[in-house]
Formats: structure tokens, C-alpha cells, sequence
């Protein structure tokens, strides 16, 4: 495109300068010629015209025809001795008595090599119309002159095209780089690095071209960061769901290979079948919860006017046993009457919640609060705990199923990680939504926002 | 024979992994985290190390980064994408076993990769019965037993499986090979003859149903070079 652009002005541009070279230098030799002719012309009938009257002065002494001509001869002579000076050369005929009808006063050009003569010959004035003078006048120097001055602007066209040249191709490249600039991107683009973006300068149509290349290189982007994050989680439920049930397995395998082939005593036994079972316990679990999400999926509650202070007093007898235990204190607040849902889905949200709150908590220190507040059309239940947090980074992916905040799948106290996963789905099958605001060691709290609908 | 580190946060099968691996007499010391691997490699020095990959604190990735190269590694995880696999040989483990896996096959790995590092047992003493592994003889009492080479196979899988019944089938894959296509019954032949050569009725055990167990209660009965 720059190469066509460039090529095209280029061809264009020299041709309007080299017509126009060609015009004036035309035109030049023209005027030089036409000037050069009558200059000739002027100095040739001052010749002719101090010819005629030294030869009429010459005829009033009464000379023989003879005499006379002799006497012009001489006259004649010293003439072109004059004039040869001048590089001019004269000549003068006398033609008496010499019936010959002689031409008008004419101008010629001629040229012997390269030599250029200017040639005019003629009668001369008055009565004396059997004399007849040629002149002819070296014009070489002259047309020289003009020959150099057309090369001078030949060559100063030659110059000028060169420098137009560079100039052209500089103007180019400065008004193709936004087009070269969106070139090289979209091709850093293709090759996978969306984050690249078209540099904004000034204003017009190319900036605004870039303008826009830049909002699609954003959607772009946008929709590629999302595809993998996508990936990425899908990816790693694919992993913790594996490990959830292959190191169940394991176990289960292990032992019961080995109760089978090695030589074990009673204790040791009891003990192999211990694991068995218990792992065998866990995977039911897993399974059994995974099922419960699955189906949530696509559930809708059966909605009832729930009293919060009830469903809060349930939540708090079922939590009782083990908030004793580790001496934790639960205190529940509720502004608000009530709340339509399904009563048992919300009521093991809330014990789910409070569950993880108080694993969070250190025992004898902890408090988690259970809060209904009313909002303007919104009704927001909250669970905060003093506990140790949850990091930053992590927090976008606490809803994830499997999801454990040590980074590893331990599964101490019967932990899956699954709780907070079916709590999210819990409040969006009632059109709430669920988010965590968390300090490490500060402490942690789960919004579920309800809008009226 | 081995000292073995297992680094394993799950306690159940770490402690299956431990009472495997002392069956047929080596030594194991179990940790449950990253960090502990790092702590306990400067105690002591274990001829082998197996690495879960999912632990807390540091995973097993970041552990094989840290761990000085001249220690064996094999990697037990529940990860069996191939591109974990790559990573995990990659950065210099020596294998890489995914859950949930057979304990015979991780005797097996354990076994090849301590050869390797030339850690293996090289004799295997009980009672009067003394087996050398590398030139492959057989003393009883001191003098040479007449053994062919099919019988030597045999009896080296036992060595190598000790205290764990082995079906008919696993040793024919083992001590004759895949692709071998005979009868079960030649097990049972060689067995026998193993027994009346070595006198080991009681120590080469049938085990119902099963296969062959070779039974070795005494932690000592093994010198390593």
C-alpha cells in the first residue's frame, strides 16, 4: 500500500515537473531565438541604412558607374573590417546592370557544425536597389548560453525529483504509521499476546480507526481472560475432584490388598478394616454432596414466609453442641420479620456458615455473629467471625468446590470443601447472592444479599 | 536395606505405604507436609524419598526443587495428567506413580529405582539359607545349592515381595515374564523344588486361594553392602 502510494505520487510528480521543464525551456529558446533575430535584423539596417548614405553621398561627386563601384568596394571593405570584429560578417553585391529580380529582405538560421549563424541578406534603401548586402552573424556563443541554461534546469529538475523523493517517503511513513502501528499489533494480537494495544496520537480518521482496534483488542481479551479462567477452574475442580476420590481409593485398595496378602495379627487387622471403612464413609460423603450440588443446579425452592428469628433459633440449637465444645459464642440479630425461601435449604446455608466461621475461630476466643438486616428492597443475612481470615488471593476462589484454604486436601474433620460451594448455590436458587469479605487474622464475613423481587 | 522417607499428607495411606515397605524390610520415617521433608532430609540420610504432590506448606513440585539432587524421588499423587507427569520426571524425579496404584507394582518401582542408585540388597540371609542377588547363588549352610536360572527368578521375586502373598499369576509376570504363556501349574512345580532344595516348607508358605507367601518375621536377616 505505502509502495503503491509512494510510486504513484513519485511517477505523477515527475511528470508534472519534467512537462513543465520541457514548457519553459520551449518556450526560452523561443524568446532567445525571436530576440536573437531581431537584434540581428535591427544592426543589419543600421548596416544598410550608413551603407546607402555613404553611397549617396559618393554619387552626388559625380562619378562613372566603375568608379563608384570601386569606391563602394572600398567603402564595403572597411565595412567588414569593422564589423568582422563583432564575429559579423558582410558582403555587398553590386548586381548593375545585371538584370536579376531580387528577392525581398530575408532571415535565415543556419548552421556549419557547430557553428550558429544568423543569416540575413537583402537590398538596401533608398535608390540603390542593384546593391545587395548580405550579413551573417556568428550566434554560437548565444545558443550556447540557452543550452546551458535548459542543462541547469535539467539538472536542478534532476535534484529536485531526489530530494522530492525522500521527502515523499518520509511524509509517507509518517502517514502510514498509524496504519503500520494496527499492521504490527493485530500481528502480535494473532500470534496470541492480547495485551497489546495501538498507541493513541492526535486526532482523524486513522486515530480513530486505532480507537476502535483498541475496544475490540479489549473485548478480545476480556473474553480470553474469561475463557481460561474458566479453564483454569474447570481444570482444577477436575484435579481436586480426582484427588477427592483417588485418595479414598488408594486407601481402600491399599489396605485391602494387604490385608489379603500379608501375615497380619488381630490388632493389625481390626485396624486395616478400620481405614477401609472409613474411607469407604468419606467417599459417600463426597458423593452424596456432589450429588446435592449437582441437583441444586437446576432447582427451584419451594418458598415459604420464613420468621428469621426462628430459623436463627434453629441454627443456633444445631450449632450448639459443637460451639460448646470449642467454647465459641454465636450471637444472633435480626431486624427483620421475615423472609421467604425454603426453610431447610437456608436454615443448612446458615449451619454451613456458621460451621466454617467456627473453624476459623481459635477456640474460647471466637465470636461469630449472625446478623438479618433490612435493606431498601433487599433483605442482607451476614455471618462474621474474629477468626484467621482468608487470604486475598484466594478469595475469588473460596466458592470453588474442593476448595480448602491450606492449599492442601487435608481432610481433617471430615472437611470436603464443599460447604461454601452448596451455600453459594443455596442462595442462588433463591435469586441471592452470596460474597466474602475477609482480613487475614482479622476475620471473615459472608453477605447473602436477598432482593425483594 | 532402605532407609525411606514418605512424605504424605494423608495419614491413612502413608501409614499403608509405611507397613508395606517395612514387610519387606526397610526402614520409613513419615512426614505430613512439605516443610517436614526439608527438615527431615537433614537428620538423616534416606537412599529414597516419596513425594505426594498435593501437601500443605510446600507441594511436592516445590520440594524436588529444593532437595539435593543426589537423593531418589518418586512422586505418588492423584495427579495423573501427563503434562503433571512431564513436569514431575522433568524437574528430576526418578518416577512418577499415580493413585490409587497396587502396592506390589510400588515395590517394584522402589525396587528398580534403589538398584539404579546401587542402594539395593545384594544378600538375603534367613536361617541357614543365604541368597546372593548379584551373582546369583544360593548357599545353604555355606554350601553352593544347585539352582537354574528359572528358579533364581523365582525365588528373587519372593525375596523382593517378602512377607506379601504374590498370586501364581503376578509371578509368572514377574519371574518369567509378560509375554509367557505357560500354565500356573509350572509356579506350583518350581515352588516345590525350591522348598526341597532350601528346606523351606515352612517358610515358603501357600496362602489359600492366593499364591505364595515367603515368610521372613526378622528385621535383621538382611545385610546390605
Amino acid at each position: 500500500m505505502k509502495l503503491k502510494t509512494f510510486i504513484a505520487t513519485y511517477i505523477l510528480f515527475l511528470c508534472i515537473l519534467f512537462i513543465s521543464i520541457g514548457i519553459v525551456s520551449v518556450h526560452l529558446t523561443n524568446n532567445q531565438a525571436s530576440m536573437l533575430k531581431e537584434q540581428s535584423k535591427v544592426q543589419y539596417q543600421n548596416i544598410a541604412f550608413s551603407l546607402s548614405r555613404d553611397i549617396a553621398r559618393l554619387q552626388g561627386r559625380n562619378l562613372t558607374q566603375p568608379e563608384l563601384s570601386a569606391i563602394a568596394n572600398d567603402l564595403m571593405n572597411d565595412y567588414a573590417r569593422y564589423y568582422s570584429d563583432q564575429d559579423i560578417h558582410i558582403e555587398l553585391i553590386n548586381l548593375w546592370k545585371q538584370d536579376i529580380n531580387l528577392p525581398e529582405t530575408r532571415l535565415s538560421f543556419t548552421n556549419h557544425g557547430h557553428e550558429h549563424f544568423i543569416y540575413i541578406s537583402g537590398t538596401l534603401p533608398g535608390h540603390f536597389e542593384h546593391y545587395y548586402l548580405t550579413y551573417q552573424v556568428n550566434v554560437s556563443e548565444s545558443i550556447a548560453n540557452m543550452q546551458a541554461v535548459q542543462n541547469t534546469l535539467l539538472i536542478s529538475a534532476a535534484a529536485s525529483s531526489i530530494i522530492a523523493a525522500l521527502a515523499l517517503y518520509f511524509i509517507l511513513t509518517t502517514l502510514f504509521r498509524p496504519l503500520q502501528n494496527v499492521a504490527e499489533v493485530s500481528k502480535k494480537i494473532a500470534s496470541g499476546q492480547f495485551g497489546e494495544r495501538i498507541p493513541i496520537k492526535g486526532k482523524g480518521e486513522l486515530t480513530q480507526v486505532a480507537i476502535d482496534f483498541n475496544k475490540m483488542a479489549d473485548t478480545v481479551e476480556e473474553q480470553m481472560t474469561s475463557l481460561q479462567e474458566e479453564a483454569i477452574s474447570r481444570q482444577r475442580f477436575a484435579d481436586n475432584f480426582a484427588h477427592e476420590i483417588r485418595t479414598p481409593l488408594t486407601s481402600i485398595y491399599g489396605y485391602g490388598q494387604y490385608l489379603q496378602r500379608a501375615k497380619l495379627d488381630e490388632k493389625e487387622i481390626a485396624e486395616a478394616s478400620g481405614h477401609i471403612i472409613s474411607e469407604a464413609q468419606h467417599m459417600e460423603k463426597v458423593s452424596s454432596s456432589l450429588l446435592e450440588l449437582a441437583t441444586l443446579r437446576n432447582y427451584t425452592p419451594i418458598k415459604d414466609f420464613i420468621v428469621v428469628s426462628d430459623l436463627f433459633e434453629d441454627v443456633s440449637q444445631a450449632m450448639k453442641g459443637s460451639l460448646d465444645k470449642c467454647q465459641i459464642r454465636l450471637i444472633c440479630h435480626s431486624e427483620v420479620e421475615a423472609l421467604e425461601g425454603q426453610r431447610d435449604l437456608l436454615k443448612s446455608m446458615l449451619v454451613n456458615l456458621c460451621n466454617n466461621a467456627l473453624k476459623a475461630c481459635s477456640p474460647e476466643k471466637g465470636i461469630i455473629h449472625l446478623n438479618a438486616k433490612q435493606l431498601p428492597k433487599a433483605t442482607l443475612i451476614s455471618v462474621t467471625d474474629n477468626g484467621r481470615g482468608i487470604p486475598k488471593s484466594d478469595l475469588a476462589k473460596v466458592t470453588e468446590p474442593f476448595y480448602q484454604v491450606d492449599g492442601s486436601r487435608e481432610r481433617k474433620g471430615g472437611n470436603l470443601g464443599l460447604g461454601l460451594a452448596l451455600c453459594s448455590q443455596i442462595a442462588k436458587v433463591h435469586g441471592a447472592e452470596l460474597s466474602v469479605q475477609s482480613k487475614i487474622n482479622t476475620g471473615t464475613t459472608i453477605h447473602v444479599l436477598f432482593t425483594d423481587s | 536395606m532402605a532407609l525411606i522417607l514418605i512424605a504424605e499428607d494423608e495419614a491413612a495411606i502413608n501409614a499403608l505405604i509405611k507397613k508395606n515397605l517395612e514387610l519387606v524390610g526397610h526402614t520409613c520415617i513419615c512426614v505430613f507436609d512439605g516443610e517436614s521433608v526439608l527438615y527431615e532430609i537433614e537428620q538423616n540420610t534416606f537412599d529414597l524419598i516419596l513425594l505426594d504432590i498435593m501437601m500443605p506448606k510446600l507441594d511436592g513440585f516445590q520440594v524436588l526443587e529444593r532437595l539435593p539432587e543426589n537423593i531418589p524421588t518418586i512422586f505418588i499423587t492423584a495427579r495423573g495428567a501427563v503434562k503433571d507427569k512431564v513436569k514431575g520426571l522433568k524437574l528430576g524425579a526418578d518416577d512418577y506413580i499415580v493413585k490409587p496404584f497396587d502396592m506390589i507394582e510400588l515395590q517394584a518401582r522402589i525396587e528398580s529405582v534403589l538398584r539404579r542408585s546401587g542402594k539395593s540388597e545384594n544378600f538375603f540371609v534367613l536361617h541357614d539359607v543365604r541368597v546372593d542377588r548379584e551373582s546369583r547363588q544360593v548357599f545353604r549352610e555355606e554350601v553352593l545349592v544347585d539352582f537354574t536360572p528359572q528358579e533364581f527368578l523365582l525365588i528373587d521375586a519372593l525375596i523382593a515381595n517378602r512377607n506379601i502373598a504374590l498370586s501364581r499369576y503376578k509371578l509368572l509376570q514377574i519371574a518369567w515374564g509378560y509375554d509367557f504363556e505357560g500354565d500356573t501349574r509350572t509356579v506350583d512345580v518350581h515352588i516345590h523344588k525350591i522348598r526341597k532344595k532350601l528346606g523351606w516348607e515352612q517358610v515358603l508358605k501357600t496362602v489359600y486361594k492366593l499364591g505364595y507367601r515367603l515368610e521372613d518375621r526378622s528385621k535383621h536377616a538382611v545385610k546390605s553392602r
